[in-house]
């Protein structure tokens, strides 16, 4: 029986960027919460000290809008900027769908290393590497033992045997040969 | 995490850089008066520093930051809480009696299935919900040496198992295959010649 109930959620991804930035305005909050009853303290008389809401009202008083506040201001736009852009952006793709039925997905790296493993097993073949890894193209570099050019070849037809139809990434295949 | 968390998180972060970027324009404004042109030429908080001076300010703001802060603390837990149902009730269930499967025993022993199956290391069974469709997430290592053929294989068996095992329910299964585990670089023993 092939498995063709799909499970019909998006591909996996990381954990959205926003997340951390969520949290840490979380803290912000409970610190905002902590300094809010610490002024309620020093105002009751309770702690000694000056209240923090009192102190930044006064800094604030006769302020003119001089260079330091303009490029506080824009650095302050610019941050807000790059929060929303933050709090849009989706999480990353970390998987690729596999051309079977089942609801099989495989890392970059985990097709980099098949197809790396695949390439070094190829005769004339004396070292692999995968430089480039990534969910549109990785690049396979070979350093072969005699002519490049044939045992490109071979590795190319490895791949296309093994790994290549893996996935939607495109294997790519570069190939140096060892200096005499 | 929940859709609904991960919009809270979205909405939020994004009122936050909203009021920020509004924040920023406006004293940009008020340097340049592009828009506005009323501003005084110095910020007086004199009205401001009034209201602080009461005695209730410190009470309200109390309040205030403590109904903030308890959400906030509400917010950061929910990040923390663990995803996924344990449990299905099955469509077998009738006015007779309830019928439930464990779903980790089920996610557990499929990913036992699948490591034994395919050349997939460290293989951990979870469940997740996914529009109110249950789906058990197996995620392991390959290994480099696998016959990729052997990986795709299993993992078709092992949704099939899981379908014939649920044939009433939505229940489906993911495999999720990542790079072979870094091994940590060996510490060569230092070898002493006398």
């Amino acid at each position: 029986m092939s498995a063709r109930r799909r499970s019909h959620q998006g591909p996996p991804r990381a954990r959205p960027v926003v997340v951390p930035v969520a949290l840490m305005v979380a803290l912000l909050l409970v610190g905002l919460m902590v300094g809010a009853f610490r002024d309620l303290a020093v105002v009751q008389g309770w702690a000694t000290g000056t209240s923090w809401a009192g102190r930044l009202v006064d800094a604030l008083d006769g302020l003119t809008a001089g260079p330091a506040v303009v490029a506080g201001a824009v650095a302050l736009a610019w941050v807000g900027l790059v929060i929303v852009l933050v709090s849009l952006a989706p999480g990353r793709r970390t998987h690729l769908r596999a051309s079977t039925d089942a609801d099989l997905w495989f890392s970059t790296r985990a097709v980099a290393a098949l197809a790396e493993r695949t390439a070094d097993r190829v005769a004339g073949v004396v070292s692999t590497d995968t430089p480039r890894v990534g969910t549109r193209r990785i690049i396979v570099e070979v350093v072969a033992s005699r002519d490049a050019e044939t045992v490109a070849e071979q590795v190319r037809s490895a791949l296309d045997a093994q790994v290549a139809g893996l996935t939607g990434a495109t294997i790519a295949v570069r190939t140096k040969e060892v200096p005499r | 995490m929940t859709a609904r968390l991960l919009r809270t998180d979205r909405v939020v972060t994004a009122l936050l850089g909203l009021v920020l970027v509004g924040g920023g324009l406006l004293v940009l404004d008020w340097r340049y008066r592009l828009v506005f042109t009323g501003y005084s030429d110095a910020l007086s908080t004199t009205a401001a520093s009034d209201v602080v001076g009461r005695g209730w300010f410190t009470w309200a703001g109390a309040a205030v930051g403590l109904v903030l802060g308890l959400l906030a603390l509400a917010w950061m837990l929910a990040h923390a809480r663990r995803l996924g149902r344990s449990t299905l009730r099955l469509a077998a269930s009738d006015e007779r009696g309830r019928v439930a499967a464990d779903l980790r025993a089920v996610a557990g022993a499929a990913a036992s299935r699948l490591g034994a199956l395919a050349p997939v290391t460290s293989v951990t069974g979870s469940t997740r919900v996914y529009r109110s469709r249950t789906v058990i997430e197996l995620r392991g290592y390959v290994d480099p040496d696998a016959d990729v053929a052997a990986i795709t294989e299993a993992a078709d068996r092992c949704a099939s198992e899981i379908l014939a095992a649920f044939p009433d329910d939505d229940v489906t299964c993911r495999v999720l295959v990542d790079g072979p585990r870094r091994r940590r670089a060996r510490r060569d023993r230092p070898v002493r010649v006398h």
